[in-house]
């Protein structure tokens, strides 16, 4: 094995060690204690960005827990439901709710996005974008 | 008429010359073939300077210089895999921390998972 293999191996192989006790090491780390701590370092928010989007979660509170409730009964009644137009019925209750929640939470995460800097609330909506549950892929959520 | 008792024949047949290495030979010839070159292109070579591309191949003949290289590709490598793994980490807890955070905006995760869930204040 000529010099240059050996040497092209060897930088190979340390580079994969690096990489390998780096991840080790780094998973041993405290997480981050919570979501608006985490969303605090992540997007650098400054006190009043984070006392704004900690009045538009409170704000949207009680609108999500209602939403909760709604497909609870719906998937509930969805789930009784025993004749074919019964059963057709409860499940078009529950996709017009689900779409209402979809809505309603991509609206919220959108004014959250507004609130941060433009490049940050861009790069909140695409981290964030893609794991609501009701997600159409017709567009992206994007700042409006 | 050739006498065979002649010696000349076996002694040229048998004479070796074996010249001794010349230190920096490479490195001269080079040296010339420079000047030369500069020589043919009009340029007037400067006693005073070196040609720079005569110290660059000497350079290259420097003994240290491969594996110096090797080991500053080493130390690159290392450094690279460091790299790669502060921003593979960096990728997989933001996706983490994103979709926990979304866990408490979506009603349809919220009841997906059928935790009991609380509608957490700030």
């Amino acid at each position: 094995m000529n010099f240059s293999v050996r040497h092209l191996l060897l930088a190979v192989a340390t580079a994969s060690l690096a990489f390998g006790l780096t991840i080790w090491l780094l998973q041993n780390r405290p997480a981050p204690a919570d979501e608006q701590a985490w969303m605090r370092s992540e997007f650098k928010l400054t006190l009043a960005q984070e006392t704004e989007i900690a009045r538009l979660h409170a704000e949207y509170q009680p609108i999500c827990a209602e939403h909760c409730a709604q497909v609870l009964n719906a998937r509930e009644k969805l789930t009784r439901a025993v004749s074919a137009a019964d059963k057709t019925a409860a499940q078009a209750d529950l996709t017009r709710l689900e779409a209402v929640c979809g809505e309603a939470t991509r609206d919220h995460l959108q004014r959250v996005a507004a609130v941060m800097d433009p490049e940050q609330g861009e790069r909140f909506l695409s981290l964030v974008g893609p794991k609501v549950a009701a997600q159409t892929h017709d567009a992206p959520l994007g700042l409006k | 008429m050739k006498d065979p008792r002649d010696p000349l024949s076996s002694a040229l047949q048998s004479w070796r010359h074996e010249p001794s290495p010349a230190p920096g030979f490479n490195a001269a010839v080079h040296e010339r073939i420079l000047a030369g070159q500069g020589n043919s292109h009009d340029i007037a070579p400067d006693s005073a300077s070196p040609v720079p591309r005569a110290r660059f191949a000497l350079a290259l003949d420097f003994r240290l210089s491969l594996p110096l290289a090797a080991c500053l590709a080493v130390l690159l490598a290392g450094a690279a895999g460091v790299s790669g793994a502060f921003i593979f980490h960096r990728t997989q807890t933001s996706d983490r921390m994103a979709l926990a955070y979304v866990r408490t905006v979506d009603p349809l995760l919220m009841t997906a998972s059928r935790a009991g869930h609380t509608h957490s204040q700030p």
